[in-house]
């Protein structure tokens, strides 16, 4: 009888739990468990530097960025592709975006935004994002960031090595938004390069002190951008 | 199979799907909640730009999610119904998963048509489906499991 009572709990009970709710928790942590490892594996797998940056190959670029910013890359099909990859800072107050047009979206951005060349593809994204933040703040003034030579310097040796042609405008809105009681301005720097007509943008935009604090990371992510592959006609 | 549908089964196989339905909110709230603290707290955000971390993320989530909204679902239905459990454990999971189908696209977060291939099917709805079916049968089966009690072994003194 005693031997018959044990059997039956082997058979029924695992760990004092009825069998169907322990296959439940097993199987809850065994989903959770093997997410974390791979999502462990993944990371140890990719970082670079010195421990505390990423490595990622996109279908269009080889880029570096901070493992504790998060980044989010897909394609877009409106008029041609735009394959888009944005790097929201760890305070999620700055974002780096950059866009790469293939042949016919770059032709219809062109056309649609009557832009007749890439140098005036900066004014116009500057004056967009500046006309978009006017219709919630109507005190909001626009300034240009001239004359730092440090940046042009910077900018004028990363476009050699990666493009045919290259522009670039800075700016500063002031009292872009309210939060609470205060006013917050905001910063851009706002990139076009062209490559076999195919048009890049790269757009680092966010609230002026978080900006201003990630320059520096901006730089890196800026210099480790080694573009693969330009798309010229909408069939790869 | 040999399924009588009375008013009451129907009814509560329905209070079911919307326990699952409330359990998936407050399980993917609650999940997300966590998953985020985490990633804040360790600085690896950047981690989730691999498709590897995102896959890894989904199967997390579908754990966390569908499995345990399906348990909760199914743990309502065991109580309620004693007889054909294996037949009105198929039913919370796609009940419940309508609704939350539902509301997310009249929330405006509704699976936009160019979306539609097959492996965004079976990762929105086919492995939820299969993952929330699972848990039901575990929650219906959980309170309608028998269990032989031990006999209370008789102790014996020779002290008295």
């Amino acid at each position: 009888m005693a031997n018959r009572s044990v059997e039956a709990i082997l058979i029924y009970k695992i760990l004092g739990l009825r069998l169907p709710l322990a296959i439940f928790i097993f199987s809850l942590l065994s989903l959770i468990t093997s997410g974390t490892v791979i999502i462990h594996l993944t990371l140890t797998s990719n970082l670079v530097e010195d421990g505390n940056w990423l490595y990622i190959a996109t279908d269009y670029c080889k880029i570096k960025f901070p493992k504790s910013w998060y980044m989010d890359k897909g394609e877009v099909n409106e008029n041609g592709s735009v394959y888009v990859i944005n790097i929201l800072s760890e305070d999620f107050q700055t974002i780096t975006h950059v866009k790469f047009f293939s042949r016919k979206a770059t032709l219809n951005f062109m056309r649609e935004n009557n832009l007749s060349n890439f140098s005036s593809v900066p004014l116009f994204e500057a004056q967009r994002v500046y006309e978009w933040i006017l219709r919630n703040s109507e005190n909001a003034t626009l300034s240009y960031i001239e004359g730092e030579t440090e940046l042009s310097t910077f900018l004028e040796d990363w476009v050699k090595k990666n493009a045919d042609e290259a522009y670039y405008l800075a700016i500063r809105i002031g009292n872009a938004y309210k939060k609470g009681e205060f006013f917050y301005n905001v910063s851009g720097l706002f990139i076009s390069l062209a490559i076999k007509q195919n048009l890049i943008e790269i757009i680092y935009y966010g609230e002026e002190k978080s900006w201003t604090m990630n320059w520096e990371n901006f730089r890196k992510i800026l210099s480790s951008i080694e573009i693969t592959y330009v798309k010229e006609n909408e069939s790869k | 199979m040999n399924f009588s549908i009375d008013r009451w089964k129907i009814i509560h196989i329905s209070i079911g799907g919307i326990i699952f339905f409330a359990s998936i909110i407050l399980f993917g709230f609650i999940a997300q909640a966590m998953l985020d603290l985490a990633f804040r707290t360790l600085g690896i955000w950047g981690v989730l730009a691999y498709a590897e971390a995102q896959n890894a993320h989904y199967i997390i989530r579908l754990g966390t999610d569908y499995l345990t909204a399906g348990f909760f679902g199914g743990l309502y239905i065991g109580y309620k119904v004693k007889e054909h459990l294996k037949a009105a454990a198929l039913f919370p999971a796609p009940f419940g998963l309508t609704v939350f189908f539902a509301v997310q696209y009249f929330l405006g977060y509704g699976i936009p048509p160019s979306s539609l291939t097959l492996i965004n099917l079976l990762k929105i709805i086919v492995a939820p489906l299969m993952i929330s079916i699972a848990g039901s049968y575990m929650g219906i089966y959980t309170v309608n499991w028998r269990v032989e009690e031990k006999p209370k072994e008789e102790r014996i003194s020779f002290i008295s």
